[in-house]
């Protein structure tokens, strides 16, 4: 590395999570970001990025024979949004555990941070939920 | 990894006769909904395809866990990698939910629907404030120009010669004082920081070089008067003062922290 220009910026040959405009989030349906965080192999990451866009690209085509939501596509879609926001709390608390958070610097305070976010997040599940409310379309 | 979730549709996906519909996750045990996203899964409401599916990113996530040593190491370490990809996945929601709330106007909703969608809108700006929390501890995450975390900072400039050491610490140290770390007594936090860390590591190491370059620039900006408030000197003196300091470190910063 030459003197003038270390690079202290730019990764190493890993794939590293992507930076998501929200208004673009269709573009990044298929696998959670934190399963795709392990394959760091930027070609094997590709490749199940483009996987998992294809089969929901492929899935909401709407030319099936599935069966029709059970609750309506708006509330199944809701459903579906707040199982991934009790993933994301889980995740979360699980980045803020004890032993994280009782570490020194800058580490020990975001695994503080990221324990407060799960309690946000739990609270926005909670409140969807509670709109949803208690019936899920089973006979 | 305990109670993984089965093949087929089990408590977790709870279904009517014919439909698949998406789990009810306990946080607690969220690693068993690795894989695929609920909102991917959500079109599949055929059980039997949407079970098949659910399996496959279960098996792609533990094979994964078994294989990454194969792989390159996590930019930031595995700590902040994890933390980076919550935030992709919170942005994600946010997205999510901001389209459930704008189908007020896309769709035609009934009355309940309509009040769903409603907070969905609410809670899509509740998500984006999480979101730029997170965000603001992790800026290098999503500007390649903000200055890396120490710990990767230092595994990739430990090996090197002193020289290219020096400038790289002064490149990191700068690209932290324009970002405001050097307001009022903000340079005292990472000043700590990096003294705990030298000591900890004992013999020299780059967070010694950091350390005195850190300090060397903010005597290049301080009155002596200013960088004594601030226990420049004695710092400067215990950085110089850990074992094996080679000597043209002690040379290059003699007289500096004065």
């Amino acid at each position: 590395m030459d003197a003038d220009t270390a690079d202290t910026s730019t990764p190493a040959a890993a794939a590293v999570p992507p930076i998501i405009d929200p208004e673009s989030f269709h573009d990044f349906e298929g696998f959670r970001e934190t399963t795709l965080s392990l394959f760091t192999d930027p070609e094997h990451n590709a490749a199940l990025r483009a996987t998992g866009r294809l089969i929901f690209t492929m899935a909401s085509e709407g030319d099936n024979e599935w069966p029709a939501e059970p609750e309506g596509a708006l509330r199944h879609q809701c459903r579906a949004a707040v199982a991934d926001l009790r993933f994301l709390q889980g995740f979360l608390g699980m980045l803020g555990r004890p032993l994280e958070c009782a570490r020194a610097g800058h580490d020990g305070h975001l695994a503080r941070l990221a324990l407060r976010l799960s309690g946000q997040v739990s609270e926005v599940a909670d409140v969807l939920d509670r709109e949803l409310g208690a019936w899920r379309g089973e006979e | 990894m305990s109670n993984r979730p089965q093949s087929t549709p089990s408590t977790d996906t709870p279904t009517t006769p014919g439909a698949a519909v998406p789990a009810v996750i306990p946080p607690a045990r969220f690693e068993d909904f690795e894989g695929f996203r609920e909102t991917t899964l959500a079109p599949f409401t055929d059980p039997e395809a949407n079970a098949v599916l659910r399996g496959l990113g279960t098996l792609l996530y533990d094979m994964a866990l078994e294989y990454t040593a194969h792989w390159p190491h996590e930019p930031c370490g595995a700590y902040f990698h994890q933390v980076r990809a919550v935030l992709a996945d919170l942005r994600h929601l946010q997205g999510w939910l901001a389209h459930l709330a704008a189908e007020v106007s896309a769709s035609v909703l009934d009355f309940e629907e309509e009040r769903v969608a409603a907070v969905c809108g609410s809670l899509a700006a509740d998500l984006k404030t999480a979101g730029d929390t997170l965000e603001s501890q992790i800026p290098w995450a999503v500007d390649p120009d903000a200055p890396l975390p120490l710990a990767e900072v230092f595994l990739r400039c430990d090996p090197l010669p002193f020289e290219e050491q020096r400038a790289a610490a002064r490149a990191w140290v700068l690209k932290l004082l324009t970002r405001g770390a050097g307001e009022g007594d903000g340079n005292t936090r990472p000043l700590r920081e990096l003294r705990e860390l030298a000591d900890r590591v004992g013999s020299f190491s780059f967070y010694h070089v950091l350390g005195l370059e850190m300090l060397a620039l903010l005597r290049e900006g301080k009155t002596a008067k200013a960088f004594a408030s601030i226990n420049g000197p004695a710092l400067t003196a215990h950085f110089l003062r850990a074992a094996d300091v080679p000597a043209e470190v002690r040379a290059h910063y003699a007289g500096k922290g004065e």
